[in-house]
């Protein structure tokens, strides 16, 4: 077996599932999808953070209940080889998106207003492998690196905010919940897409972290790590643009120094700043493509797991590489499908999986 | 044994072709001597085009551990936008043009005038990777000149001359600076309109007066300056604010007036006015005030008749300088409540008539109005601008008179 899980702390998982929720959180969004409605993304990104554990917790209940070891025991119980199969490849597929993202909108942002004469495809070349590295070696290794680094993109984020503090104006959060409560209300359902990934990659690599108690740990300190992240870079982006501007804006945390014309040598510090958020969106990407590999082996059984990275660090890339060559039409089409439906995708195998689960207990034809 | 010594060397291989993929960052690089840091982008109107856009870099000394920092170096072409200016700049020096320090944008009155600031800007900032945080300055006179009076002293250095505005508008605020991002801002939803710095060139300011510097060269300490000439400093300064209604300028403020749009936006730290002080009917002087903002608090008030009321509270503590040795506490603190806090309101409301004739909420009032709103689209429909005529301001000053309690002879 080269499954490459090892065993992480609940340090690790913590420091891991907090960077990968936070990132996506961050960077991993749609501006024109999450703007649209106003600036109430401070509040409706942490809240849902909160959704999307409340839909996992559930799940770990059910995992508790049925003595599975991580969640593709559970897909296999409860929907069996086939239907399992066919149930995880959502989750699979979302993995791979909140791999991609984050890196797509940092390799944006590198080659619009970072580096001179530079590619885009170079860029990707340049920063994808270090993630594709990480997930060949395993959770481990990913895990170690992520309690390594887990402090610096909080000091950075620290550094950013307080040092663009002085161009923050509160009229911006007004009107205060932007489009109204409806929509309000589906932003924070419909997020959950970028949320439910990384938590399910906990319950995934659960065999790796030492129990079912250990996940759930994991999950709520990370949750509520990754909440207080979102709501502070949340807020500081809102403090800062007019929502109508951020929707034209790729990644905003960035460009938060931009409104005060007063020059010091702190707002020129942006350029350190993204490369450190970049550790960060490497680390998450390594986690989400691991996570997505394992559980694709784990359903297949298959004994090693390196052939599934590398498939998910291919289709990964190609994402990275080709979606800039795609029409943009389509890819306008396939980003609202993401944004509006996309959360549907997840809650739906789930909920089947838990349902499944739930009346195959009650008719007694599950095994301990 | 000899399965791990191949999956050793496969692994060595993924590390070695990694490690190649790492070093296509370093593809196209470029060596930082190669280039040429354009600190200012200026745009006059042209006469064959559309536009006679300026550009001023910074020059740095090549001489390691020189004290000076440099001066500046201009470059200047006619084009219709400023990429073309670019491409006939960029085949004529012999370095890469990097737009990465630019802090201002300057424009010419009659540009900005025009309404063409526009369709300048309408310019790719992230592809010249530009930052929003540069900021605008609107001239009198044209740009080229204005430019040129920023160098015209053997000392002069860009960098420092802008710092030295911002510190200026810290110090008295007399000027009004605001980021690009702001114009922006401004023209997206409307909730106010944008304010920039104005400069002027004044050919007559003496800046190189051939004064005695050394034992035996030079004339004498006084060069060839005469009584009543202004002397010193650059041609080029600033000289109030230029505020707009949309993307067009519509009205100049002085430098006073600069002050006190800044103390109506809440924008105010410290300054100075001077207002004249009568007993019986008798002007015995001028007196200074020290000003330093305690309070400003701002509201809008939509009354159900549709009438819209802007309310600026303004608390600012008051030291008093070169008071008239005739007027003692009891008068001085008299003149501080009631003179010069009307003076102050009068001027205030001034300034905001002279905005609101021009069609310029450059007092903000709009995004103190937006607080009133429950969603975009009622604050859409509301129409802020178009209402914005008909808003009436209230401002009330409040002097705290710091001297109170010591000696009424300060002398």
């Amino acid at each position: 077996m080269k499954m490459r899980m090892g065993r992480i702390g609940l340090s690790e998982a913590v420091c891991v599932a907090a960077i990968a929720l936070s990132t996506g959180g961050v960077f991993g969004i749609d501006p024109v999808y999450a703007y649209l409605g106003g600036n109430s993304t401070y509040i409706s990104m942490p809240l849902s953070i909160i959704v999307s554990l409340l839909i996992m917790l559930p799940v770990l209940k059910l995992m508790d209940a049925t003595k599975c070891r991580d969640i593709s025991e559970l897909f296999l119980k409860s929907a069996g080889r086939a239907g399992g199969i066919m149930l995880m490849f959502p989750i699979c597929a979302a993995l791979l998106i909140c791999a991609a993202k984050p890196l797509m909108a940092f390799a944006q942002v590198l080659h619009r207003m970072v580096y001179d004469g530079v590619k885009y495809s170079s860029i990707i070349v340049f920063m994808f492998p270090v993630a594709v590295f990480m997930a060949w070696k395993g959770l481990e290794t990913v895990g170690r690196t992520a309690k390594c680094i887990a402090v610096l993109p909080l000091v950075a984020l620290a550094a950013a905010v307080m040092s663009s503090a002085s161009g923050f104006e509160i009229y911006r959060l007004f009107p205060l919940v932007g489009d109204g409560m409806k929509h309000f209300a589906l932003f924070a359902v419909s997020d959950t897409f970028v949320f439910i990934p990384p938590i399910a990659g906990l319950l995934i690599c659960g065999e790796a972290l030492g129990g079912n108690e250990f996940i759930r740990k994991a999950a709520v300190r990370s949750a509520f790590i990754a909440f207080a992240v979102c709501f502070i870079a949340q807020l500081a982006i809102s403090l800062s643009f007019r929502s109508g501007l951020l929707a034209e804006s790729v990644m905003p945390l960035y460009k938060i120094g931009f409104l005060t014309a007063k020059q010091s040598f702190v707002l020129r510090l942006d350029k350190l700043f993204i490369m450190i958020w970049l550790c960060g969106a490497l680390v998450s990407c390594a986690y989400c493509i691991y996570s997505s590999s394992l559980f694709f082996s784990k359903m297949l059984s298959q004994k090693d797991v390196t052939a599934s990275v590398a498939a998910s660090s291919l289709i990964t890339c190609t994402l990275l590489l080709e979606i800039i060559k795609v029409d943009n039409a389509v890819v306008e089409k396939i980003r609202n499908a993401i944004s509006y439906y996309g959360a549907l995708f997840l809650i739906i195998p789930l909920a089947a999986v838990c349902l499944l689960t739930v009346i195959k207990k009650r008719a007694g034809r599950l095994e301990a | 044994m000899k399965k791990r010594i191949m999956e050793k060397i496969m692994g060595l291989i993924i590390l070695l072709i990694f490690i190649v993929m790492w070093l296509t960052g370093c593809l196209t690089p470029v060596s930082l001597d190669a280039y040429g840091y354009v600190i200012s982008i200026g745009v006059d109107r042209g006469t064959e085009k559309k536009y006679y856009i300026t550009l001023s870099l910074q020059r740095e000394l090549s001489e390691q551990g020189a004290e000076s920092d440099g001066g500046a170096a201009i470059l200047a072409a006619e084009a219709d936008c400023l990429d073309e200016a670019l491409n006939e700049i960029e085949g004529n020096v012999p370095y890469s043009l990097s737009f990465s320090r630019t802090n201002y944008f300057l424009f010419s009155r009659e540009v900005a005038e025009s309404g063409d600031i526009e369709d300048f800007l309408s310019l790719s900032f992230d592809s010249l990777k530009i930052r929003t945080s540069a900021a605008m300055i609107i001239t009198e006179g044209s740009v080229f000149e204005f430019v040129g009076g920023l160098s015209a002293n053997n000392d002069a250095n860009i960098k420092k001359l802008q710092e030295a505005v911002m510190l200026d508008m810290e110090k008295n605020g007399m000027i009004a600076m605001m980021s690009i991002s702001r114009l922006f801002e401004a023209n997206k939803d409307g909730s106010f309109d944008y304010c920039a710095a104005l400069g002027r060139f004044d050919e007559s300011i003496i800046t190189d007066m051939e004064e005695k510097k050394t034992e035996s060269e030079g004339k004498n300490p006084l060069g060839n300056i005469k009584l009543g000439d202004r002397v010193g400093g650059l041609k080029s300064f600033m000289s109030g604010a230029a505020v707009f209604s949309g993307y067009r300028m519509t009205e100049t403020l002085t430098r006073d007036e600069t002050m006190y749009l800044n103390m109506a936006c809440g924008d105010y730290k410290n300054g100075t006015v001077s207002i004249p002080f009568f007993q019986n009917g008798e002007e015995l002087g001028m007196v200074t005030l020290i000003l330093s903002k305690q309070h400003i608090g701002r509201r809008v008030i939509i009354n159900e008749d549709g009438s819209i009321r802007a309310e600026v509270d303004i608390r600012l503590a008051a030291g008093t300088h070169a008071k008239p040795d005739e007027a003692n506490q009891t008068e001085m603190e008299h003149w501080i409540n009631e003179t010069a806090v009307n003076c102050i309101r009068q001027k205030l409301n001034d300034v905001f008539i002279k905005c609101r004739d021009a069609g310029s909420d450059a007092m903000r009032f709009g995004t103190e109005a937006i607080k009133l709103f429950r969603s975009d689209a009622e604050w859409k429909e509301f129409d802020w601008k178009s209402r914005y005529g008909s808003v009436e301001a209230v401002f009330n000053v409040e002097l705290i008179n710091t001297d109170k309690g010591t000696s009424g002879d300060m002398q």
